[in-house]
């Protein structure tokens, strides 16, 4: 093939200095300049093929980079000064960022289980799983337990004592908890901080220590643009009143909170800004707010939190000046009764709220998987999206038709993430169940993922989240 | 919209590429690039070959195999499609996939253009930067102290 071409590094500096922004296309007025430039032709140049690349319109580059993955953006960097100027430009920043915005990007399922022995006892208690199909973090996870232990001083007893605890995430970020501590975490770039327990209140004091075994209910909430001038993203804590287990299980003697049962109830907020813990009151509806129980996580979506609280999709929104909670009702197939509070799974699938329950129809010979859709938030439209009679699942005979379910697929509608002794995803279309991830496990030991408080998933959209500058 | 296709499907156009090639093809299939669509816009006279001046003939012959199949919309479903457009971007060399690239943004070509920097974001995604001054011919003009500086700002990003 011949480089019969009109040198393009003359077209380049020329267009290079228009610092250009159109949308996804990179051509301009060149139909103009068709004409015109066909004489020069015969200036064939051999140079061509030696900077194939590095004499390539930025801008092509651009188009080019836009596709990559964000460890290979980080990476090429290295490459030479031009490149590490490219990426590093405010203008591929934002068209990388909205790029990858409209792409289904990779995600993290966080996990956290315990083995049980040969005899049933439970062996290894708590740690932290993780299956992600990113390309960095897929291989330093690979059948490793997460290392959550980002506190030097932390021996291993003080973690048997109490294991660290995933409570929720916001995009990349993972929220755990520890002794009353929170700690906001980067699983990729593995920066962390570490937020101080929140100061304890009079009627916290007769509860502490039950308080300290039980997992409160804390959502996170951070946004990408909205940053810190050191380039740190903003975000916030919230912690929901704690719901003691025998309020779930009430016993004739204990004497129920008044909280609980109020009009009215206060949300700890942590914010990154004030780096302080402020009690802000939340106008609540009649509903009793025990039932929003730990069955279910508080999801970050859309810079609001959201969780179920019995018969409702409840949403606060923690920016608004007046704190005020807004709520969905759930459809009456799906409603939560606090004696039934196992076998759901709430989450996010393309989009749209998405709510999924197991439960025993007689009618139907067994168990059901059903699962509805949140059409339309504001008008509190559900659509029924997948009922599954399980016993009809020629794959699930081998596991007696029973799973536990975990997350849904957060892209694929059919797919839903379940534990059966191991991480499977089931096609709940098809019908066809595959495994996705195991866990090395002893003979005869077997795992059992824990429900509570939740199992959340990470999204790797564009850049990593800066929580803190890495140590 | 679809009588206006019926009109252009019978127009022939003829391509001149820039070392005198001649093609003909079918008006619907041309009208794919931007910049010939809007070249025949004012063109008085559409029998006259059109020059795209900067496009070898090898290469543009390319590009029409590319818009031919483009062209024909009900023939192929999109899976059907997506198949076809991964074996011919895989057939491609790296010198062929820069010169289709070039012409795909001269000629203003959206899908051309998305299919080949898709694929060679692919081809050196995987790539350690040392490997990527090497394929590109690209010189390293790093002092120690500042490639050091680059990778501890993103430090996971260098494990394999």
């Amino acid at each position: 093939m011949g480089f019969n071409m009109v040198p393009y590094s003359r077209l380049m500096t020329k267009r290079s200095k228009v610092k250009k922004r159109s949308s996804t296309l990179v051509v301009s007025k060149r139909r103009k300049e068709l004409k015109s430039r066909g004489e020069n032709e015969a200036e064939a140049d051999l140079e061509l093929k030696l900077e194939l690349f590095s004499s390539m319109i930025d801008e092509l580059l651009t188009e080019i980079f836009l596709r990559l993955p964000i460890d290979s953006v980080c990476r090429f960097k290295l490459v030479c000064k031009h490149w590490c100027s490219l990426f590093s430009s405010d203008y591929f920043v934002s068209r990388f960022t909205e790029y990858n915005h409209n792409q289904q990007c990779p995600f993290t399922l966080v996990f956290q289980y315990s083995v049980f022995g040969p005899s049933g006892n439970a062996e290894i208690l708590n740690p932290i799983g993780a299956i992600s199909n990113h390309p960095v973090l897929s291989k330093s996870l690979r059948n490793r337990p997460l290392d959550l232990n980002f506190k030097r001083d932390f021996n291993d007893n003080f973690l048997k004592i109490e294991p660290m605890r995933v409570m929720a995430s916001c995009h990349d970020l993972l929220l755990c908890g520890h002794f009353g501590s929170l700690y906001v975490v980067n699983l990729l770039t593995r920066c962390w901080i570490h937020i101080p327990p929140p100061p304890i209140r009079d009627q916290d004091r007769e509860r502490t220590i039950l308080n300290l075994m039980q997992y409160p209910k804390a959502g996170l909430l951070c946004s990408h643009d909205n940053k810190n001038g050191d380039g740190l993203c903003k975000y916030k804590v919230i912690l929901l009143p704690g719901i003691r287990s025998d309020i779930m299980f009430p016993q004739p003697c204990v004497v129920v909170p008044p909280e609980i049962y109020a009009s009215q109830f206060s949300v700890r907020i942590f914010s990154s800004e004030s780096r302080q813990w402020v009690d802000i009151a939340v106008d609540w509806y009649p509903w009793s707010l025990n039932a929003y129980l730990s069955c279910t996580p508080i999801l970050s979506h859309e810079g609001k939190l959201h969780w179920l609280n019995g018969p409702s999709l409840v949403s606060l929104d923690a920016n608004a000046n007046n704190l005020s909670c807004h709520s969905v009702d759930l459809p009456n197939e799906l409603s939560i009764k606090p004696s039934l509070i196992f076998g759901y799974c709430f989450g996010v699938c393309q989009g749209k709220f998405r709510l999924a329950r197991l439960i025993y129809k007689k009618a139907d010979g067994g168990t059901v998987l059903l699962v509805w859709d949140l059409e339309d938030y504001h008008k509190g439209v559900w659509q029924s999206a997948h009922r599954v009679i399980l016993q009809h699942q020629p794959s699930l005979k081998k596991y007696d038709y029973r799973f536990r379910l975990m997350a849904f697929h957060p892209f694929d509608r059919d797919m839903v993430f379940v534990d059966m002794n191991g991480v499977f995803q089931f096609n709940m279309r098809t019908g066809i169940l595959e495994s996705y991830h195991q866990l090395k496990l002893e003979k005869g030991c077997y795992c059992r993922m824990l429900q509570r408080p939740s199992i959340p998933l990470l999204f790797h959209r564009g850049f990593p989240t800066a929580v803190s500058v890495p140590s | 919209m679809a009588s206006t296709s019926t009109s252009t499907l019978s127009r022939k156009l003829i391509l001149k590429s820039s070392d005198g090639e001649k093609f003909e093809v079918d008006e619907n299939v041309a009208m794919q690039s931007q910049t010939i669509k809007h070249m025949i816009e004012d063109l008085d006279d559409i029998n006259s070959p059109i020059p795209v001046s900067i496009v070898t003939g090898t290469i543009l012959s390319k590009v029409i195999e590319y818009c031919k199949k483009h062209a024909t919309e009900d023939s192929d479903s999109d899976e059907q499609l997506k198949q076809w457009d991964k074996e011919y971007a895989n057939n491609m060399d790296l010198n062929t996939l820069y010169y289709l690239l070039l012409a795909a943004n001269y000629m203003e070509i959206k899908g051309l253009l998305e299919l080949i920097t898709q694929c060679v974001a692919d081809m050196i995604k995987g790539k350690s930067p040392e490997e990527i001054r090497a394929h590109f011919n690209i010189k390293n003009d790093f002092t120690p102290q500042e490639e050091a500086n680059i990778r501890n700002e993103n430090p996971w990003a260098f494990e394999n």
